[in-house]
């Protein structure tokens, strides 16, 4: 188990690694980025200084292990554009970003869950196919055109829901600042629900399909029948037996939602002005402001990474009979 | 009692005939085709998914007969006119509206249809096919060749396929082929993983030890033996896929990345009716996302049903979904 750990972890660097080695290349790709830190009409020895003074004028492969290095000390250089600390603009982010994502997470698997259940229980009846049907529509949507329609529904024809906006809940959090975040958690919740439900609506859907025929496969199996046979409730067949066996497929799906989540986080910031990573991005890639992106594209890959190697591990914790080698 | 059974006279020679025709054409083996549609017909569902999908497949094709008017022409006297309008001869002229620079919002919806099936078909067979080599690749030859092609896999996997997009589409700038190619390298892992899996298995098999021992080449084992093996999960997977890639092209639109503005396209026009949304123009918003969702909830439903008829096997596996 221990060595399996470590060679996932050793793994996780590797991939991490490799992103900052992809991202660094086409960024670098693109042409020289001195281009867009000098005005049009800067002379050949103007550009050549300012090359220079951003250190784009040593060999890429100096360049990308001066980064590496650096970063491996915890510092990511200065961002071109805001001229602080790159580590810092990202983490300064961060925060809004992880609240949609988290949001999301909790919420596709706390509404896909009794879905994907209950259309399990009842196959074959109305309710499954009501459901299906929603799920199979749900799956289609585009998050971003659902958060439209939302901000027109509830944010401009009914006036209930703020169209854009945020407060602030993990940054204090984070901070230390317990109180400020607990008094802010109302709002926070009020500015977070609109978004929330269009980033998870893809997961949620996909989730109850998924958690549905998970159910219905351990449903076929002899114990089951055996459980039954024993004369238990359908309550604790359900509980005791079916859904504790089909949570093993599940879990390594959901933890894998959040890859999806993510994608989804950085469209559906645009639509709700989020203040988020996902806008920072994407400013940041056209003003090719290098640190900026690589910090927080590795940031990112880095939260990508664990959330999988974390579900790898909850793999052997429920069930035992997967032995981690 | 009577051994021997008396002839009937009313079964004649020809009525004998007519019967073992019958008994033969219950029988007979159906070809593929009659099989696929009796599968589609008792399915219900799949048929009204092809219907809708050869409509927009005729929009794609026919835009420029099918569209009332010029997509990007601009009518500054017409801005935002809600759905159903009528001209001042009270003839109905914009069925669906116009965006706020008096644009034919009925036009650009079919003729967004366009880029929509061009990339998402495209995407595809660019993805599919590197993925279906490389995977193949992978689990033929084993060893170094397969640590390298499923570790570029993992580190794939690890980066958000968005900020890749993003990344890639600001540097190469605006452009169909651009877009295909993104969408494209972004779907190669699901395949490489699927082909390589199934080459795992059917290396393994007699008939391959066959046709080696009968002397073919390597790459005739690979392509020509082990390949028409492995299609049809991989067949399964793509028609999910075209309507993954559909709805990523409809996100990179939205985000500006993409096609050019003059080109148009379902993503964009959502992003142009962002700032519309305000003061209640719904329908910039409510049709081209309506397109969408029809168009790709009509694939998924195909591919629900092409895995149940091709391969029930992959059902419930979570693939594709």
């Amino acid at each position: 188990m221990h060595t399996y750990i470590i060679r996932r972890l050793l793994l996780t660097v590797v991939v991490v690694l490799g992103v900052t080695l992809l991202t660094f290349l086409s960024i670098h790709l693109a042409g020289d980025p001195t281009f867009f830190y000098v005005s049009e009409r800067a002379s050949a020895e103007e550009r050549a200084e300012a090359r220079r003074r951003l250190g784009f004028d040593r060999p890429l492969h100096v360049q990308y292990f001066d980064f590496l290095f650096n970063l491996a000390r915890g510092d990511t250089g200065n961002s071109l554009t805001h001229r602080v600390p790159a580590f810092d603009v990202v983490m300064e982010r961060m925060p809004a970003t992880l609240e949609l994502t988290i949001g999301g997470f909790l919420l596709s698997t706390i509404v896909a869950f009794p879905i994907g259940v209950l259309a399990a229980t009842r196959r074959g009846t109305m309710a499954d196919g009501t459901l299906m049907l929603g799920a199979m529509l749900g799956q289609s949507m585009p998050g971003f055109w659902l958060g439209l329609m939302l901000i027109l529904f509830f944010g401009v024809t009914l006036r209930w829901m703020p169209v854009s906006g945020h407060v602030a809940f993990l940054k204090p959090l984070f901070e230390g600042r317990i109180d400020e975040a607990l008094t802010n958690l109302p709002g926070a919740i009020r500015y977070l629900l609109m978004p929330m439900v269009a980033v998870s609506v893809y997961s949620i859907s996909r989730n109850s399909r998924l958690i549905r025929s998970a159910v219905l496969e351990v449903l076929r199996q002899d114990y089951v029948v055996t459980a039954r046979a024993k004369g238990l409730t359908e309550r604790t067949v359900m509980m005791r037996h079916a859904i504790r066996n089909a949570l093993i497929p599940i879990v390594t799906v959901l933890a894998l939602q959040f890859a999806f989540l993510l994608n989804g986080v950085i469209v559906v910031e645009t639509v709700f002005s989020w203040p988020g990573v996902g806008r920072l991005v994407f400013d940041a890639v056209s003003q090719r402001d290098v640190p900026l992106v690589l910090t927080a594209v590795v940031l990112l890959s880095f939260l990508f990474v664990s959330a999988n190697l974390i579900a790898d591990l909850m793999y052997g914790f429920l069930d035992p009979r997967i032995r981690l080698e | 009692m009577s051994a021997t059974q008396e002839p009937n006279p009313a079964m004649s020679e020809s009525r004998i005939s007519a019967i073992d025709r019958q008994i033969d054409e219950m029988y007979a083996p159906q070809t593929f085709w009659q099989r696929a549609t009796s599968s589609m017909v008792r399915a219900r569902y799949p048929v009204v998914a092809i219907i809708f999908l050869t409509l927009i497949a005729l929009c794609a094709i026919l835009a420029p007969q099918l569209a009332p008017k010029d997509p990007n022409r601009i009518e500054i006297f017409d801005t935002l006119k809600p759905p159903l309008s009528y001209d001042r001869d009270g003839e109905l002229e914009y069925i669906l509206g116009t965006d706020s620079t008096g644009r034919d919002v009925l036009s650009r919806v079919v003729y967004g249809a366009r880029i929509s099936f061009f990339v998402g078909l495209a995407a595809v067979g660019l993805g599919g096919g590197v993925g279906t080599i490389l995977g193949l690749t992978a689990g033929y030859l084993g060893g170094r060749v397969d640590d390298l092609i499923m570790r570029l896999a993992d580190i794939q996997l690890a980066y958000p396929f968005i900020l890749f997009a993003i990344m890639i589409l600001t540097i190469l700038g605006e452009g169909v082929l651009n877009l295909v190619l993104v969408l494209g390298v972004g779907q190669w892992v699901t395949y490489a993983r699927i082909a390589r899996a199934e080459t795992l298995v059917q290396r393994e098999r007699e008939f391959v030890e066959a046709v080696r021992a009968l002397g073919a080449t390597e790459w005739r084992i690979m392509f020509r033996t082990i390949l028409p093996n492995i299609l049809t999960p991989l067949i399964v997977i793509a028609s999910f896929n075209v309507a993954g890639v559909i709805l990523s092209e409809a996100s990179l639109s939205f985000l500006g990345l993409g096609v050019p503005e003059s080109v148009p396209t379902w993503g964009a026009m959502l992003a142009n009716s962002r700032n519309q949304l305000l003061s209640g123009s719904w329908w910039l918003a409510v049709f081209p996302g309506l397109a969408i969702m029809f168009t790709v909830v009509s694939l998924n439903i195909l591919g629900d049903w092409l895995r149940d008829f091709l391969d029930p096997r992959l059902r419930g596996s979570g693939q594709g979904l």
